[in-house]
C-alpha cells in the first residue's frame, strides 16, 4: 500500500502548517526525566538523568585539562590584582579586611563550597597577596574592566554576607545592582543561585521555586544546578 | 489484511508483536538479570520519553497532567518489560500511551462540568473569548507557540477518539500504517480509511475555527 505523504509536507494553509509544527514539539523536560528515572529506581547519574557516561581514562583526561586551565587563568590574574592598584570609591559595607578571594575560571568547581549547606557562589579560592579595597555593590559605579571580574565576586561575596547575616532583602537588592552594575557578567550562574535562594528566604517560596525550576531546565548539568535540585527536593 | 488475521487487542500482561508475528513477543531476556534490566529500562527513557510524552500530549492528556501520566506509561511498561521482545518497546509504549491517554480523557470527563458559556454552537470548546476567555489569559498574553498549542487540543479534542488515535500516529509520530496497524490490532486498510477520515476533520476543524496566520491575534471562536 502506497502511504501518502505527511500533512505537515504538503499543506499550504499556515494554520494547519503552525498546528501540526505545534503537535510536534518535544515535551519531556529534564526534571521529567529525572523524575522518571527515580520512580524506575534507577538512581540518575551524577547531577543529571541525561549525562553521559564516559570512560575513567576520558575522565582523567578532562579533569586534568580543568586543572591545567585552572592554573592557566589564575597566572593573569594574579598579575592584574599586583599590577592595578587603581583607587576605587567604596560604600562602608565594601570594606575588608581579609584578603579578597580571587576567581580563577568563569565557574570553577570547588568541592569545599558545595559541601557547604549556605548558598555560596561555587568559586576557588586563593590567597591575595594583599588586600584590596573594591567598589562595593551599594555604589553603582561601572567597574573598571581590568577589575571586573574580581569586583563581582567580591559583588557576590557581599551579597552571601548578607543572606549569612540573616538579610535576605538586603542581599536581593545587592542582587539588582549586580545586574545594573555588571552588563556581562562572568558569574551569572552563581548569581541567579543565589537570588534563588535569597528569594526563598525572603518568603516568595512560589518564586523561587519557579526560577530553580527554570535554571534546572536550561542548565540541567554541573555542580549549581546540583546544588539547585537539592533546594527543590527539600 | 484479512479479517481472519485481525488481532484483539493485547491482554494485559502480553504483547503479541506486530500481526504478522507468528509468534508470542515473549522477550528474548526473560531472565534478565536484574543489571541488564535496569540498562534497557534507561535505554528506553534515554531513547523514547519525548515520543512518550507528545503522544500523550496529543492523544489528550492535559499539559497539567501529563508528567503523571508520562510515569505511568513507564511504570507501567517496567512492569512488563519481561513480556515485550526486544525491539518491539517503542510499538509497545505507544500502545500503553494510548491506553493511559483514554483513561485519563475518561476521567477528566467524569469530573469535568461543561460551563455552556464555554461550548460553541457545533459542540466544540470556545478556545478563547475576546476578553478574559476561559482560559483566563488575553490572547496578547500568549506566545504563538502557546496559543497554537490550545488551538490544536481543541481541534483533537473534536475527531473521534479512534481518528485521532491514527492521526496523531501518523502525522505527528511519523509511524508507517503497518506499525500502527501492529500497535492498534486493525487492518492497514482500517488505518488507511480512518486516517482519511481524520485528516479531513482536522482540515475542516481548522477552516471552522476561523484562525488568523501566526503573531497576529486570534478572532473569536465559536460565535
Amino acid at each position: 500500500m502506497t502511504e501518502p505523504k505527511r500533512l505537515i509536507d504538503t499543506t499550504e494553509d499556515p494554520n494547519e502548517l503552525a498546528l501540526l509544527q505545534a503537535g510536534r514539539g518535544a515535551f519531556a523536560t529534564a526534571e521529567l526525566r529525572a523524575n522518571v528515572l527515580s520512580q524506575l529506581g534507577l538512581a540518575p547519574s551524577a547531577s543529571s538523568a541525561n549525562i553521559v557516561r564516559f570512560p575513567a581514562r576520558t575522565r582523567r583526561i578532562a579533569l586534568a585539562a580543568l586543572v591545567v586551565s585552572t592554573l592557566a587563568a589564575a597566572v593573569p590574574l594574579a598579575y592584574y590584582s599586583l599590577a592595578h592598584k587603581a583607587a576605587i570609591p567604596t560604600a562602608t559595607d565594601a570594606r575588608e579586611s581579609k584578603p579578597v578571594p580571587v576567581v580563577t575560571e568563569a565557574r570553577p568547581v570547588s568541592v569545599e563550597e558545595s559541601k557547604t549547606p549556605e548558598a555560596t557562589p561555587v568559586i576557588a579560592k586563593r590567597e591575595a597577596v594583599e588586600p584590596r579595597r573594591v567598589a562595593a555593590t551599594a555604589v553603582s559605579n561601572k567597574p573598571v574592566a581590568s577589575d571586573y571580574l574580581a569586583l563581582e565576586l567580591k559583588a557576590l561575596d557581599s551579597v552571601r554576607k548578607k543572606m549569612h547575616s540573616g538579610d535576605p532583602k538586603g542581599a536581593l537588592t545587592a542582587l539588582d545592582a549586580y545586574q545594573r552594575d555588571f552588563s556581562k557578567p562572568h558569574l551569572a550562574l552563581e548569581a541567579e543561585v543565589l537570588r534563588i535562594f535569597a528569594l526563598d528566604q525572603s518568603g516568595q517560596k512560589d518564586v523561587a521555586k519557579r526560577r530553580a525550576q527554570s535554571f534546572i531546565a536550561k542548565y540541567p548539568k554541573g555542580v549549581l544546578s546540583t546544588r539547585v535540585r537539592r533546594y527543590l527536593a527539600q | 489484511m484479512a479479517p481472519a488475521q485481525l488481532l484483539q487487542f493485547p491482554a494485559r500482561g502480553t504483547f503479541r508483536g506486530y500481526p504478522n508475528d507468528a509468534g508470542r513477543g515473549k522477550s528474548d531476556t526473560q531472565s534478565m538479570r536484574p543489571r541488564e534490566r535496569d540498562d534497557r529500562l534507561r535505554r528506553i527513557v534515554a531513547e523514547h520519553l519525548d515520543l512518550v510524552a507528545r503522544v500523550l500530549r496529543n492523544a489528550g492528556v492535559s499539559e497539567s497532567q501529563l508528567d503523571d501520566e508520562v510515569q505511568r506509561t513507564l511504570m507501567t511498561v517496567a512492569r512488563r518489560l519481561d513480556d515485550v521482545r526486544e525491539g518491539a518497546e517503542k510499538s509497545f509504549l505507544v500502545q500503553t500511551a494510548l491506553r493511559v491517554a483514554a483513561h485519563a480523557r475518561r476521567t477528566v470527563a467524569r469530573r469535568r462540568e461543561v460551563n455552556a458559556d464555554e461550548v460553541g454552537a457545533d459542540g466544540l470548546l470556545v478556545v478563547e473569548h475576546a476578553q478574559g476567555g476561559h482560559l483566563s489569559r488575553s490572547p496578547e498574553a500568549l506566545t504563538d507557540q502557546k496559543r497554537m498549542r490550545e488551538k490544536l487540543d481543541a481541534v483533537l479534542e473534536a475527531m473521534e477518539d479512534d481518528l485521532r488515535e491514527i492521526f496523531v500516529l501518523y502525522e505527528f509520530e511519523e509511524m508507517s500504517m503497518i506499525e500502527i496497524a501492529g500497535v492498534l490490532g486493525i487492518p492497514q486498510g482500517t488505518v488507511a480509511s480512518r486516517l482519511r477520515r481524520a485528516r479531513a476533520t482536522f482540515r475542516e476543524r481548522v477552516a471552522d475555527m476561523g484562525l488568523v496566520a501566526p503573531s497576529k491575534a486570534p478572532k473569536l471562536v465559536g460565535s
